[in-house]
């Protein structure tokens, strides 16, 4: 049986709640899935789920991390329903050069980032975009903080490394145990 | 703290302070320049991640709209909410002012008011001056910030800190814009040499904005 829609009073609580997180949610689910068609669809269907499950939210629950988790329950749906194409790193990279033209620098950085495994990218999305702390990534992936703070040094290094050219830095522990 | 404990913890968290890192930073060139480069590295990511967000609906793919069916009435329904949310101004701009100031947190963090003479000093960096008996200001910084060096204020207001940004460069429009992006609200004032933004957290910004541009000299 499906849920029930709110009336007009969760239609405002709805919007309230919701709408100043579109654009992070957008980014979120773009830096999930790499791909800007997917990531709006998903994002309609995000805010499709939550709208219907909008009285499952409590007043002190945090409306970003419960979308987020919507999202990326979407997402692995999405994944699921359908094998989606394989797209080349050139083609992300070029899908990506309308986001915001701030030159090669950003374009650079932009590339790296999406060449980044999926474990990393995510971790590294929510720390430097959302201000989530080691704790709360952990949580939102269900991971140990350990784990974290070691996916983060990794992806970081990672970056370092493919803007460098791949030539790698000077560094004391390229590895962590 | 050794050199390895060092990059493990600020190679996580480059923006870490705590005393052993800063204290290791500080003995350690080595490892300084590390933490350096990172932080560096820091800014360029953020502003790599806030790529451009469209118009909810405008990229939608059809079929996939068509396939809601009874849902689509709450989509539509849900689309002529946020019409107006999303009516602001370019998607760039709003979105750098918001990573800013999210960048520049802790900013608002004290509501000691600054020394005036550095407001003045960070004011005249931009060619403006700011009357401080009407508005408090309790952070004054000179950031870089679209290409400019931006007068970055934090004014408290009766209620609460807001940020408060003069971008004297930037193409100067018609009418103030407002916009609502990563919890925050904001107005973009048409100012005498650019515009002035205004930023806030369960402010009405509005208003703040309107007096902060008062209270703003932009000189002949």
């Amino acid at each position: 049986m499906p849920p029930c829609e709110p009336g007009r009073d969760g239609r405002r609580r709805f919007e309230a709640l919701c709408a100043p997180y579109e654009a992070d949610l957008f980014r979120f689910v773009f830096w999930l899935c790499r791909n800007r068609a997917l990531a709006e669809d998903v994002r309609q269907e995000t805010l499709l789920r939550a709208w219907r499950a909008i009285d499952s939210l409590g007043d002190h629950q945090s409306v970003r991390p419960w979308l987020f988790t919507i999202a990326r329950r979407e997402l692995a749906r999405t994944f699921e329903r359908k094998r989606l194409d394989i797209v080349s790193i050139d083609e992300l990279t070029e899908s990506s050069e309308g986001a915001v033209d701030e030159g090669q620098d950003l374009a650079e950085m932009r590339a790296a980032i999406l060449q980044l495994e999926d474990t990393y990218r995510e971790p590294l999305v929510l720390q430097v975009l959302f201000g989530y702390t080691t704790e709360q990534i952990a949580q939102h992936l269900q991971i140990s903080t350990p784990a974290v703070l070691t996916r983060l040094y990794r992806a970081r290094n990672l970056l370092r490394r493919k803007l460098a050219g791949g030539a790698g830095l000077p560094e004391v522990a390229d590895e962590l145990p | 703290m050794n050199c390895l404990e060092f990059r493990r913890q600020v190679g996580a968290q480059p923006e870490l302070a705590t005393a052993d890192v800063v204290e290791h930073a500080a003995q350690c060139a080595e490892c300084g320049r590390y933490r350096e480069d990172l932080l560096c590295m820091e800014s360029r990511i953020r502003r790599a991640l806030l790529i451009e967000v469209p118009r909810r609906g405008a990229a939608a793919r059809q079929p996939r709209i068509a396939r809601w069916g009874l849902a689509a009435s709450v989509a539509a329904a849900l689309v002529a909410g946020v019409v107006l949310w999303s009516a602001g101004p370019p998607q760039s701009l709003a979105a750098q002012l918001v990573a800013h100031a999210k960048h520049d947190g802790n900013a608002v963090g004290t509501s000691q008011l600054e020394d005036p003479a550095r407001v003045a000093n960070v004011l005249a960096s931009a060619g403006v001056r700011l009357n401080t008996s009407s508005v408090g200001v309790s952070y004054a910084h000179s950031c870089p910030l679209r290409g400019q060096r931006v007068p970055h204020l934090v004014v408290q207001s009766e209620a609460g800190p807001v940020v408060v940004l003069l971008l004297t460069r930037e193409k100067r429009i018609e009418r103030p814009q407002t916009f609502e992006e990563g919890g925050y609200s904001g107005v973009i004032m048409p100012a005498p040499r650019g515009v002035l933004a205004v930023l806030g957290q369960g402010v009405l910004v509005e208003n703040v904005a309107a007096r902060v541009l008062a209270a703003v000299d932009y000189g002949a």
